[in-house]
């Protein structure tokens, strides 16, 4: 053999490997695609819905929120009282006093059955009206873009899906990125309109995906955290390591106020009697709503506070902001007898990966840099519809009649370096790793030994 | 090798998602971040057995922060008011008679259910605590107002400084 033909066999094993690689990389963005793609469309179209919230409940629930502002206010305590008159058997568990002098008051109301909502107007104390929390709207989006309607199931589910949308990024980059050198920006950054159907569609699929790639990768990982499985340890593995959130804010328990029972003041409950002991009446009675809220002004809580009412003797009343923008946001506890600050938690208190979780959030919600945020996040979720509908549309025209039109899977040992790529992925999301196992039992178990689904499947 | 890989693969995922789960937030996480040296305050009620129309009665207040009596608060201020409101002492300082001890006299006439409120600060904390005390006997009217589960009417809400 001379030296000629040596290179050209060594030439010819690295392309195999390399093309069988890129035959895996494909394989793999097939499947996934395939499976989550309907699931991307759901969430981009409730996300694009849910990212004009502010604007929506303004229009939906106007006649709630609007009020002609007057010379004097009445006292919080009296406007709870005025829903405690007219909601007799319901617990009172927050209010709202409202941002501007032309917004209503808000009771938050909850019965053994359902939480809603009861607007006040503060300068006469007349109810305007009830919004049960199971009637908004955007509260059903927020349902279905969060756990599809499906509580804990849906929740992981969606989870699985922005783990996995991940895989599909980094296959789909992968399989995007230019083999050729000097092929130019032709169907890498411009889609090709002028060479033929096979290679447009293709085009519309790739470069699209590519210009929305950081956008979307931003999506997933600022909603990541919220997420009930990787979301929640992710946030306590933070807070445990001073880095993320204090406690309470996302997980962890509110301090308590620190009294004795022996000194906290009994109500007695009969009609007619004194039915306690006289000393037992004497002692620390709460603090009223109306000393709460003057505590909130004076700690400059963001004017859209709200507070949250204590059910038990050791709680506390929390005092809590979230508008829109991250670096306004406060938690407060207070005493619920002395209203002394317990605890407060600002946006500069967060740790560092708290403070970019929280900026994440508004970002993500498009409520940060307002309008422009709402607009872009708009268009990157409108990339992905286009790009789900056309990754699904090309795999349509390419398809033969029968079977899958899946690459086929080369052996294990020639793609080393995606399986590394994929456990690597795996234990950075658990989910992930979690749907690998059951990909790989379901290929090892049923797949290879029924020989039409091997072949439909092209496994 | 093929088979060496998937093993690998999978017993090293089955390890990690194990490993993750159940995470929760310790109870002492707090010490982490921001940690605030609350105020507290212990009352000194006098009682009163009988309403009198001429003794003073002293009302104390001893302040705490951080385990230690506050020498020199910024301000101690004491209101008393009669539940029924036919009584009422408006805010007014409170003297340092012994240090973090912080009181004033008062006298009692009438019988009944009472509140005494503090507003104090110190340090760039702030407290206003409200205890409900008894002279003599409770009316009829002052029992409604327990059980109304009535908020003491007539306290004055938060601070003018």
């Amino acid at each position: 053999m001379n030296q000629l033909e040596t290179r050209g066999t060594e030439q010819k094993t690295e392309n195999r490997s390399a093309s069988s690689f890129y035959r895996t990389v494909w394989r793999w963005h097939f499947y996934a695609g395939l499976i989550f793609a309907p699931f991307l469309v759901m969430l981009a179209v409730t996300g694009s819905i849910y990212l004009f919230k502010p604007q929506i409940e303004n229009v939906l629930y106007q006649k709630y929120y609007e009020v002609t502002p007057q010379e004097n206010r009445i006292s919080a305590t009296a406007q709870i009282n005025a829903v405690k008159a007219n909601y007799p058997d319901a617990s009172i568990t927050k209010y709202r006093p409202g941002e501007t002098d032309a917004r209503s008051s808000e009771v938050k109301i909850a019965t053994a059955e359902a939480s809603s909502t009861v607007f006040i107007n503060p300068y006469t104390g007349k109810i305007i009206g009830e919004l049960a929390d199971d009637d908004r709207i955007m509260n059903k989006v927020e349902e279905i873009h969060g756990e599809l309607m499906a509580g804990t199931i849906g929740d992981r589910i969606v989870e699985l899906v922005a783990c996995w949308a991940i895989v599909l990024i980094v296959t789909g980059l992968f399989l995007w990125f230019p083999r050729k050198k000097a092929a130019g920006w032709s169907g890498v950054l411009i889609p090709r309109l002028r060479q033929g159907k096979k290679i447009f569609r293709r085009d519309l699929h790739a470069v699209p995906a590519f210009w929305i790639t950081a956008g979307m990768l931003f999506l997933i990982l600022t909603g990541l955290p919220w997420s009930g499985f990787w979301g929640a340890n992710f946030q306590s593995v933070a807070t445990n390591q001073g880095l993320g959130y204090p406690p309470s804010i996302w997980g962890g328990d509110a301090p308590v106020s620190a009294v004795q029972t022996k000194d906290v003041a009994e109500v007695p409950w009969a009609a007619e009697t004194l039915d306690v002991p006289k000393s037992n009446v004497e002692g620390l009675v709460p603090a009223s709503i109306d000393d709460i809220v003057s505590i909130a002004k004076q700690q400059g809580m963001d004017p859209s506070f709200a507070i949250s009412i204590p059910s038990d003797p050791a709680g506390v009343y929390t005092l809590s902001a979230y508008p829109a923008k991250a670096e306004n946001e406060a938690t407060i506890h207070l005493d619920q007898y002395s209203g002394a600050v317990l605890a407060d938690y600002r946006f500069a208190n967060y740790g560092l990966v708290g403070k970019i979780v929280a900026l994440g959030i508004t970002l993500h919600k498009g409520t940060e840099f307002g309008l422009i945020n709402q607009l872009i996040s708009l268009a990157i979720c409108l990339g992905i519809i286009l790009v789900a509908v056309s990754g699904f549309y090309l795999w349509l025209k390419r398809k033969p009649g029968k079977g899958m039109g899946a690459p086929k899977g080369p052996p294990a040992k020639s793609i080393k370096w995606f399986i590394l790529v994929l456990i690597i992925l795996g234990v950075l999301f658990p989910l992930v790793g979690l749907s690998l196992i059951v990909v790989w039992l379901v290929d090892f178990i049923i797949i290879r030994r029924i020989a039409v689904l091997r072949r439909f499947l092209n496994a | 090798m093929r088979k060496s890989i998937q093993g690998l693969l999978v017993s090293g995922l089955i390890v990690t998602s194990t490993g993750l789960a159940g995470c929760s937030v310790t109870s002492d996480a707090a010490e982490h971040y921001a940690v605030s040296a609350p105020l507290s305050v212990k009352f000194e009620i006098p009682k009163v057995l009988k309403a009198d129309q001429e003794k003073q009665y002293r009302f104390g207040a001893t302040l705490w922060q951080d385990q230690k009596a506050v020498k020199e608060a910024e301000y101690v201020h004491f209101e008393i008011w009669k539940a029924d409101g036919t009584l009422r002492y408006s805010m007014e300082p409170a003297d340092e008679t012994k240090p973090g001890v912080y009181s004033i006299e008062k006298k009692l006439p009438k019988e009944g259910l009472y509140y005494i409120k503090v507003h104090a600060s110190s340090n760039g904390a702030m407290i206003m605590p409200t205890r409900q005390f008894i002279v003599g006997e409770l009316s009829a009217n002052d029992l409604k107002i327990l059980q109304g589960g009535a908020k003491p009417a007539g306290g004055s809400s938060g601070h003018h400084h």
